[in-house]
């Protein structure tokens, strides 16, 4: 397998139940502080806990792209205004070109809510859709790709992921293709997904949804909380990003086995986790922490311990981050690499928080809280329905 | 880097019968509208056909005409490129939402996801290696290809590119109208096999100018019924194998050019 020219990933952006920016999710982390909350979500008739972000309903759009106006979108927006990414990006278009800069979005239900608001109209109004629903502008999934594409002025090449919950993992491997084959210079890489029934619903028909907080990892864990979140990097040549955490290596792999539930030996996680670490042309040793998948379905995790155990055996530091803020489903992939880059650039290693029993079962030692200590390199997991798997390396 | 495409594979209304295709595409037949009927991709065990839905079954159908004995399960990739995904299942869901029981059946939640094609596929043919599904709206045929071009120029071996979309259910059909479903595949590699029907290479991204009409007009109505219909230029220069250019809808107002040769 080629060695992996990095990338250097020179701004970046998020925003989730933690709060708005980089800072914020950092923070939670140092303090051991989850973002989920009890609170119910409009519509939702059964116990558990959301990962939502607050004040999205006080935003708007760009009035020029108003007819973009889904709640995806909003979150889309208020990632792009924070941590100064817009004027990032805004230097990259300066300096490489507008038609050189490519655009990879990665969301699992998109503005899909909408439409979800549009039947319920319908239902109340003689089969009549409400005048302002727009299906191409919400529920199709390339209306987040063409909303920020506008948004920022790009015109470069990119498309819009949709692989479940590794589609934003996924995203960093089409831009790095695209800049090597010499399609743009650089790449926006993101994801957005945002609260809707279909999520919530569909988790609870598979009976994959807790009643509690979730629990990754825990002798006592009983499913995901559904979370919302919005991310975005720019991604450059190396040489442009001096001092700046680099982007190494991506493995991506099928299970072959299963819709919903992953292989139970972790075949395809570990086949992806090897992927990344060869194309990173690292020793697997000097890979020191793992961002899990860890999403806190009895399968999940211990199919994804049982390939983290394959390929590191039992040294690695690891833990999942969706304690803090939920499975943010298509904005997983992004949101967990950022916290990836941030335990490089901040020294430290994020814990697992809600994690109470580590199940003495699955053989791995998650992180219980947040550490400081410095590693060179990492990866960031994310497995998704379809048995669709991504693993990234980041390092300085 | 040259990148072969070494086999192509079509599923549509009146394009079933892979040698009645193969004489439209190479425009010794008119083609006429003919209803698929049922398809049946035969390498996905019964259990879980029974379970797939007629946009699954339509990407399966197309996408299993590419498989070869010889091929490394583990290393060929596959890329999914579709537009509206399968907009029936979103008509099934949010209709089931609305109501006061809102009641989703697990399979019609993880069939809702966008990769569930992808999924299936790999259950069918236990491909275990990279897999993407995309949409770029209307330009997601040239998306969905240029991704797949690309894995093959950095990531090396071969990749099946399958683009398709189908009609959308008829409370949606206001919003995204298309006249046919159709699914268009291609088994694209670093090498060239036995066989091999082009060479393919990406000129660019051109603002305005023309888009390639099909060259048998008979299928120009198949063309023009849904946005990856630009690809039947595409389909018909290799099955002719001849040597082109062809230019397709691509992202904003701009078109893209690719030159097919040997």
């Amino acid at each position: 397998m080629k060695i992996m020219q990095p990338l250097a990933i020179t701004a970046k952006t998020m925003v989730n139940a933690c709060g708005k920016g980089s800072a914020k999710t950092l923070d939670a982390l140092i303090r051991n502080q989850s973002g989920l909350s009890q609170q119910q979500f409009a519509g939702v008739d059964f116990d558990t806990w959301i990962g939502e972000v607050k004040g999205v309903e006080n935003l708007s759009l760009e009035p020029e792209l108003a007819h973009f106006s889904c709640r995806n979108n909003l979150l889309a927006r208020m990632a792009l205004d924070t941590d100064n990414f817009r004027e990032s990006v805004d230097e990259a278009v300066a300096h490489y070109g507008a038609e050189r800069v490519g655009l990879f979005v990665g969301t699992s239900t998109s503005g899909g809510a909408e439409t979800e608001k549009a039947y319920e109209y319908a239902l109340q109004h003689a089969g009549v859709f409400p005048d302002n629903y727009q299906l191409m502008n919400s529920q199709n999934l390339a209306s987040l790709q063409n909303y920020v594409e506008q948004s920022l002025g790009l015109r470069g090449p990119g498309h819009t992921i949709s692989t479940a919950c590794s589609s934003s993992s996924k995203v960093f491997s089409a831009a790095y293709r695209h800049i090597v084959s010499g399609q743009c210079d650089a790449a926006v890489v993101g994801g957005v997904d945002s609260l809707c029934l279909t999520a919530l619903y569909g988790f609870n028909s598979l009976q994959l949804i807790s009643n509690q907080i979730c629990r990754p990892y825990d002798e006592n864990r009983n499913g995901i909380n559904i979370g919302e979140a919005a991310g975005f990097i720019l991604l450059e040549a190396a040489e442009l990003g001096h001092g700046k955490v680099k982007f190494k290596g991506y493995g991506e792999s099928s299970d072959a086995y299963h819709m919903s539930t992953p292989h139970p030996d972790g075949d395809g996680a570990v086949k992806a986790m090897n992927d990344a670490i060869s194309r990173s042309g690292l020793d697997t040793k000097a890979i020191e922490y793992i961002n899990l998948h860890g999403t806190a379905t009895r399968n999940n995790d211990a199919a994804e311990a049982l390939g983290l155990l394959r390929v590191f055996g039992d040294s690695a530091y690891c833990s999942s981050t969706k304690g803090f803020i939920g499975h943010t489903l298509g904005a997983a992939g992004i949101t967990e690499a950022i916290i990836s880059i941030l335990a490089l650039e901040k020294n430290i290693l994020p814990g697992n928080v809600n994690l109470q029993k580590i199940d003495p079962q699955i053989g791995i030692q998650p992180l219980i809280e947040t550490i400081d200590y410095s590693v060179e390199n990492v990866m960031s997991n994310n497995f998704g329905f379809g048995g669709s798997n991504s693993s990234l390396v980041f390092g300085w | 880097m040259a990148v072969y495409i070494n086999d192509i594979s079509v599923i549509g209304p009146g394009l079933v019968e892979s040698e009645e295709t193969h004489a439209i595409l190479c425009g010794e037949k008119q083609w006429a509208d003919q209803d698929m009927g049922q398809l049946k991709p035969d390498m996905l065990p019964a259990n879980e056909r029974r379970r797939t839905t007629a946009v699954i079954k339509l990407a399966l159908k197309c996408i299993q005409g590419l498989l070869r004995d010889q091929d490394d399960l583990n290393t060929v990739a596959t890329v999914f490129a579709s537009s509206d995904g399968d907009l029936d299942i979103v008509d099934k869901m949010c209709g089931a939402l609305a109501c006061e029981k809102k009641i989703i059946s697990p399979t019609l939640f993880h069939n809702s996801v966008h990769n569930a094609p992808a999924g299936y596929w790999s259950i069918a043919s236990s491909m275990k290696g990279p897999s993407t599904s995309l949409s770029a709206g209307d330009a997601s045929f040239v998306c969905g290809l240029l991704e797949a071009v690309t894995q093959v120029e950095v990531d090396g071996g071969t990749v099946f590119f399958v683009a398709y979309d189908y009609p959308a259910p008829q409370k949606l059909d206001q919003y995204r109208h298309s006249d046919y479903p159709l699914a268009m595949a291609f088994r694209l590699s670093n090498i060239a096999e036995h066989k091999v029907l082009g060479t393919i290479k990406l000129e660019g991204v051109e603002s305005g100018g023309k888009v390639s009409k099909c060259r048998n007009k008979s299928l120009e109505a198949l063309r023009q019924a849904l946005p990856i219909g630009c690809g039947l230029p595409l389909v018909e220069a290799l099955s002719r194998r001849a040597r082109m250019d062809v230019v397709m809808p691509y992202l904003r107002d701009e078109v893209y050019r690719l030159t097919i040769s040997h």
